[in-house]
């Protein structure tokens, strides 16, 4: 019988292991195993084709893997920058005077206040489109959930007992912030990290699908799923279902992901 | 006709699975072979120190014991066995616990409302009203949020929420930690009260003085095992009428007494088997410390020990 | 060495005055008691004499001097609810580390067991924990202390052995101790003195 650790850990190694498969499978996919083949195009799923071909005899199952790690790359590094500067913003909401909080609540305030695809699609259009268009867009919409938690975890602490008391202990504001404030917001900062990941990718995707983000030429899942719609009227499902199974099921891997690192980080859990 | 008690816990073990480093689990004792009866019109005082097991051992009666823990033995209530299902239909009903902080309440509903619970017909309103009465709660005090209520006057809505059932038996776990004398004595009379209504009430606390001042019976808690259970009276008369060496220091210890400390510590749950818990630090341990420890009966008391007699 | 409070008010920002005018003044090698009703006040006094909170009048001086805000403060609080003054992630080890106080003898006295140093706080029960905040308040260069109901959640094994450790130390280096409790009888058996905060004259005491 496993006991609970024990389970969370195996499915975060195998989570982990198939999101690093896509991203190898990305990578060795190349154009020449993407090319047209018109003696096999339309072909409805079957055991040559998993995913099927679409109007021009590209295997969808190929796309779709290539489209997932561009997807998951993006992801990644948007989630990573986003989350660097929410550390950075939310740790200085949380240690500078008030009027700097203010200031920062104020700006956080504002981001959200605006629908995230419309402003995604506005920085995404000004700094040109693409990758790097995208990537800007996605990092300056998503830093700022992660960055409120940051500075109320900040907050939080700071108003401890025992954190005060390490100060009538003669210990200076740095070794405050790395012993006591750093290690609290680590954990919680990591799973917040981790369920950013599929919010950028979905973010990517809905931009890409609607024709603002990556070019034609980058077969991500978004470009996939809206160039399908044309062709779904003739009844070639496969061409968006499979596609669109395959973004979900990232999703819920890295929602599942988070699910299982927040139990083994969190030593409250653990006990139960 | 037979002695019949409204409580009546016999054997009663409680373990819990844990973790231990890494992934080890395994299982730990907490308490171990308790037995105690309370009887209507009487309270019982548990007092022991923090891990001693005597709030797990309301929660064992009440039935709400964390997920990861077993429970053994026999619990008998009014005359029947207290099962799971049962537990549950009593809770709050004939059996109530008084929460340890005042926290408990509900901050978003108005004290009417949580005092008088879910019922909304007049007999319950009487009922409401009643108890405010007695209670010192003026009457708008109804219409307040818990905040709005002194450290007191939430205390003693807490209280009238268990005057409200006609609970049969009523828990209370550490009821008044950090306030001064005055106000302890004052949330302690309550519950005099209602034993001396035909409840029985278990206190809970790790306050010897307190538990003097209200209480028929005290039981003392040591890692887990009841070491002695006696009649007040034997504590106001003195240390020779008190019998386990454990119960001595902690009387010893009293700063009205000889304010003299007890070398060692209380062990932790989890060693199971033979032999007494508090053999490590007494002074009268012998070779027999080691072996199972009868529970000796002398009039209107019970140690466990074996050197007492 | 002299603490003292001269005509201390204070009150919380948007809140009502907890207290005003007070006067309170301790020598090195006094064990003074504070006495009063719950919520009366003297825990905020507590904490403004060990500087954690500031008087909206008066001032706290030693020896005629304010203390600074940052270094080591000689005046050491230490507080009702030992697991609020401890870090949850830390091992007991480094909470000791954090205030150097390792003397071994007054871990021992303590009773505080060697393998509990490799332990984080919610392995320990409250009793166990209040001896770490005691053992890490006494320390060479604290020359006050103030006892916020140290002792009132704990059994009276507990508090008799974690009492005798501190006025032992106490008496050694001539220290002054504040203690604030709701017990009687453990006052008049420690204090030299007792104050009752609700009859405290506000003008020189």
């Amino acid at each position: 019988m496993m006991n609970r650790r024990t389970k969370s850990i195996i499915m975060v190694i195998v989570t982990i292991s198939i999101l690093t498969l896509i991203l190898i499978g990305g990578l060795l996919i190349d154009e020449s195993s993407l090319k047209a083949d018109f003696s096999s195009k339309n072909l409805s799923p079957s055991l040559d084709h998993l995913f099927g071909t679409d109007w021009i005899g590209r295997d969808m199952f190929l796309r779709t893997i290539k489209g997932l790690s561009i997807s998951l790359i993006i992801g990644i590094v948007a989630s990573i920058f986003s989350g660097v500067i929410a550390v950075i913003v939310g740790a200085l909401a949380g240690i500078m005077p008030k009027w700097v909080d203010s200031i920062i609540i104020w700006l956080i305030d504002l981001v959200m206040g605006i629908p995230h695809i419309l402003l995604l699609i506005i920085i995404s259009f000004i700094t040109g489109r693409g990758f790097k268009g995208l990537l800007i867009g996605i990092v300056a919409t998503h830093w700022t959930g992660l960055a409120r938690l940051i500075r109320s975890e900040v907050l939080q602490i700071r108003s401890e007992f025992y954190i005060k008391l390490s100060k009538k202990l003669g210990r200076s504001n740095s070794y405050i912030l790395r012993r006591h404030i750093l290690p609290h917001i680590l954990p919680q900062f990591i799973v917040s990290l981790i369920l950013l990941f599929p919010h950028a990718i979905l973010h990517e995707a809905g931009i890409t699908f609607l024709g603002f983000g990556l070019s034609p030429e980058e077969p991500a899942v978004g470009i996939i799923l809206s160039e399908s719609m044309k062709y779904l009227s003739t009844g070639m499902w496969w061409l968006a279902f499979f596609p669109g199974l395959s973004l979900v099921g990232l999703i819920i891997l890295f929602d599942k992901l988070g699910d299982n690192v927040k139990k083994l980080l969190d030593p409250y859990s653990a006990q139960e | 006709m037979m002695y019949m008690p409204l409580l009546e816990v016999n054997n009663m073990s409680i373990s819990f699975k844990m973790y231990e480093k890494g992934l080890r689990q395994h299982d730990m004792n907490a308490i171990s072979n308790i037995s105690l009866d309370v009887d209507r019109g009487e309270i019982v005082a548990i007092v022991g120190s923090s891990g001693s097991g005597k709030s797990l051992f309301a929660h064992g009666i009440m039935g709400i014991l964390p997920k990861n823990a077993t429970m053994e033995g026999e619990i008998i209530f009014d005359g029947e066995k207290l099962t799971k299902k049962r537990q549950k239909s009593l809770r709050g009903r004939r059996i109530s616990l008084v929460p340890q902080s005042i926290s408990y309440l509900d901050p978003l509903m108005r004290i009417g409302r949580q005092v008088q619970g879910p019922n909304r017909d007049d007999k319950s309103k009487r009922k409401l009203k009643e108890s405010f009465k007695r209670y010192n709660l003026c009457k708008n005090s109804e219409r307040l949020y818990p905040f709005q209520l002194s450290g007191g006057m939430a205390r003693r809505a807490m209280v009238s929420i268990v005057d409200q059932e006609d609970s049969d038996l009523i828990i209370a776990d550490e009821p008044t930690p950090g306030l001064d004398l005055d106000l302890a004595m004052k949330t302690l009379r309550y519950f005099r009260e209602f034993a001396d209504r035909g409840k029985a009430v278990i206190l809970i606390t790790h306050d010897i003085d307190l538990a003097l001042n209200v209480a028929d019976r005290i039981a003392i808690f040591y890692a887990g095992t009841i070491v002695e259970v006696a009649p007040v009276e034997d504590f106001h008369r003195g240390i020779d009428f008190l019998k386990h060496p454990y119960t001595k220091a902690l009387f010893n210890a009293l700063p009205q007494n000889e304010f003299k400390p007890f070398k060692g510590n209380q062990p932790y749950g989890g060693i199971i088997g033979k032999g007494c818990l508090f053999a490590p630090r007494c002074n009268m341990m012998d070779e027999g410390c080691k072996e199972d420890i009868p529970i000796i009966y002398l009039e209107g008391k019970m140690v466990r020990c074996k050197n007492v007699t | 060495m002299l603490l003292e409070g001269k005509n201390l008010s204070f009150k919380y920002p948007k809140g009502d005055l907890i207290f005003k005018d007070v006067n309170i003044s301790i020598k090195s090698g006094e064990i003074v008691g504070l006495i009063g009703r719950s919520g009366c006040g003297k825990s905020t006094l507590a904490k403004v004499l060990a500087g954690y909170e500031r008087p909206v009048e008066g001032q706290v001086l030693l020896d005629g001097k304010e203390i600074p805000h940052s270094g080591y403060n000689p005046i050491q609080l230490i507080y009702q609810h030992p697991e609020k003054s401890i870090n949850p992630r830390w091992r007991m080890k480094n909470v000791l580390e954090e205030s150097g106080s390792m003397d071994h003898r007054i871990l021992e006295a303590m009773g505080i067991e060697r393998d509990w140093l490799s332990r984080y706080s919610r392995e320990l029960s409250g009793g166990e924990l209040q001896r770490f905040s005691v053992a890490r308040a006494l320390n060479d260069r604290t020359r006050f202390i103030i006892a916020d109901e140290i002792s009132t959640m704990l059994d009276a094994i507990t508090q008799a052995q974690i009492w005798n450790v501190i006025l032992d130390y106490g008496r050694k280096r001539n220290l002054g101790l504040l203690v604030i409790t709701h017990n009687l009888h453990l006052a008049q058996r420690i204090c030299t003195r007792i104050i009752n905060f609700e009859r405290m004259d506000r003008n020189g005491e």
